[in-house]
């Protein structure tokens, strides 16, 4: 086994089986990820794109253990994952931000006590209101917050500020991968910004992986050391982002390039 | 054919009393010709939406108010001229999906769940036109086969049924159906995925050859404004900062907005260095920059001095006589 490697996947699959009918005799079949195999180094950003519905986030809840595999092989660092085995903590090893930060923070809580459940959860900290303050105005300040909106609610902040608090919580159990779904597209191009020199400073600063799902090629240019290509739940490509941009081998990575450039201007030297 | 807006003001109040209030369109000037595509760029929060929605009178009635200022269009189908502005509630209706049509950004959000995507479209059509209900649905399904969507088979789905592009091409194929001369679109492609978002952006384009329509296309995105539009304004707090010819405005911007939204998009050019730092624009748009007495960006400006508290006026540059580029700042001397 390889010493680089921090997840190592193979053979993945996931089928969803469903009616057509109520009265309907045999189950259809979806392949939402179908053999899929690839592996990720440490300290790598390894980028996922795809249209919708190419199974991009089946292949991230899979990894995160929030959806049954049909078949395949799972491993981080070389051991199986199965979340069920408590000894070996892999809930906390492998952390997920999401999509909208205005749906997945919950607004019933304070800010504080959104960053630090998942350290109470893992017996990180005691579960004691100073502790848990101390610990969520440590982590804020790691992602360039305020400790003074420890006790706000979610509605209260802008949404640059609201995807940093779920930044800062997926990092305050000290992931070592963590899965970026989609983590800018629903944010403004000049906070977009603000969070990607966040994610790159806070990759180079803790020695994290990234899977980085994304569907815009840009930011793939922009971060990923390798990118792999999904379709219709299979892998079409994986190649070095630079090999990738200059010299694509599949039909359909080159569709897809084409597509963005057309869309894409040259940036004038401001 | 055209419409223009000229002085356009709107207000948005905290409450019904009407205090506590800000300008979120404030002395707007804009003009579409026909088959022109304008775009209007902005963050959130900057009020394009919103000004968007005052050019039907559509802003929330009990909040906001406009102030002053009209809305002048002339339509091939109507003799004389109309004032958005001074028209009764019932002349509105005429007006509203008639003559300027809207597509709303969350196509998931905008039709109704529980009526057949046919009957919604009929319904618009019956709701303007005398026509027998034969010949609305014939009507119907003739615009959604020209959206690429079967309309036979599709005419008696649920929105449910359909994905997010078929949604946003019906919601298209709605504000279409009764031959509109201006077409409002609203963040069309914001919800959807870049494949189905091209295809959207193709269909609008083809619309605008086809029909000869005057667009306003409101969206975050400049590349998404650059392959669509010919002129484009940049909206800050409710101003244009910047408006001009699309192409030259993206190569050589003036205003220091223009220029950050720009430096902090990364580019697919081939001399392009990844992994290096983006840029930022620091801080985040609030309720302050809507305040009078300086440049409303001075708070994010990388440029800023002290000329800039007061009153920024918008300054025209000419070249040859014809007016290429409006920009909102004291700094800009030449282009």
């Amino acid at each position: 086994m390889d010493e680089n490697i921090i997840l190592s996947v193979s053979g993945l699959s996931k089928h969803y089986k469903y009616y057509k009918t109520l009265f309907d005799i045999r189950k259809n079949v979806i392949k939402a990820v179908d053999g899929v195999s690839f592996d990720v180094f440490k300290n790598e950003i390894f980028a996922v794109v795809g249209e919708t519905g190419c199974g991009k986030s089946t292949l991230s809840k899979l990894i995160l253990g929030l959806t049954e595999k049909t078949s395949g092989e799972i491993y981080f660092k070389g051991e199986p994952l199965d979340y069920s085995n408590k000894k070996k903590d892999f809930r906390k090893k492998i952390q997920i931000l999401f999509q909208d930060p205005y749906s997945s923070l919950n607004p019933k809580k304070k800010i504080y006590k959104i960053i630090s459940y998942p350290a109470v959860k893992n017996g990180i900290i005691k579960s004691r209101h100073k502790d848990r303050m101390d610990f969520a105005a440590e982590q804020l300040k790691n992602v360039g917050l305020s400790e003074n909106i420890a006790s706000n609610y979610p509605h209260m902040l802008s949404g640059g500020q609201r995807q940093r608090v779920g930044i800062a919580r997926c990092l305050s159990v000290q992931p070592e991968l963590l899965i970026l779904d989609e983590p800018v597209s629903a944010l403004d191009v000049s906070i977009s910004a603000q969070i990607l020199n966040l994610l790159m400073d806070l990759q180079k600063r803790n020695g994290m992986s990234y899977i980085f799902i994304t569907h815009d090629l840009k930011l793939v240019r922009h971060l990923a050391d390798r990118v792999c290509v999904m379709y219709g739940g299979k892998i079409m490509e994986i190649a070095k982002t630079e090999d990738f941009f200059n010299a694509p081998v599949h039909s359909y990575s080159k569709t897809l390039i084409e597509s963005m450039t057309s869309m894409s201007f040259t940036r004038p030297n401001l | 054919m055209s419409l223009e807006i000229n002085n356009l003001t709107v207000e948005l109040c905290a409450d019904k009393h009407n205090d506590n209030c800000i300008n979120v369109a404030d002395s707007l000037f804009l003009t579409v010709d026909e088959g022109e595509v304008v775009s209007i760029v902005g963050e959130s929060g900057s009020g394009k939406s919103f000004f968007g929605l005052s050019i039907l009178r559509l802003n929330p009635p009990r909040i906001s108010k406009i102030t002053s200022g009209e809305i002048k269009i002339k339509c091939k189908s109507q003799d004389k001229e109309i004032d958005i502005l001074k028209l009764k509630p019932e002349e509105l209706m005429g007006v509203r999906g008639r003559l300027v049509s809207m597509i709303f950004q969350d196509p998931n959000t905008s039709l109704n769940p529980v009526m057949k995507i046919g009957e919604q479209i009929t319904e618009a059509i019956i709701a303007h036109k005398k026509v027998s209900k034969k010949e609305a649905k014939d009507t119907a399904v003739s615009y959604l086969n020209s959206m690429n969507i079967d309309g036979k088979s599709r005419f008696g789905s649920y929105p449910y049924e359909l994905s997010g592009g078929m949604r946003q091409r019906v919601m298209i194929a709605m504000a279409m159906v009764l031959e509109p001369c201006f077409l409002i679109a609203d963040e069309p492609t914001t919800a959807l995925d870049v494949t189905t978002s091209l295809q959207v952006l193709k269909l609008i384009e083809d619309i605008r050859e086809k029909s000869n329509i005057g667009v306003i296309f409101i969206t975050h995105d400049l590349t998404v404004a650059r392959s669509v539009s010919d002129r484009t304004y940049v909206f800050y707090a409710g101003q244009v900062m910047e408006s001009g010819n699309t192409e030259d405005l993206i190569n050589n911007p003036a205003h220091p907005y223009t220029v950050s939204l720009i430096k902090s998009v990364p580019s697919l050019s081939s001399d392009y260095v990844p992994k290096q730092r983006l840029f930022t624009i620091p801080g985040f748009l609030t309720k302050d920059d809507f305040s009078k007495g300086k440049c409303r960006f001075y708070s994010r400006c990388f440029k800023k001095g002290e000329e800039c508290l007061r009153d920024i006026p918008l300054s025209s540059f000419t070249d040859g006589g014809k007016s290429v580029r409006d920009v909102r700042c004291v700094k800009v001397k030449n282009l």
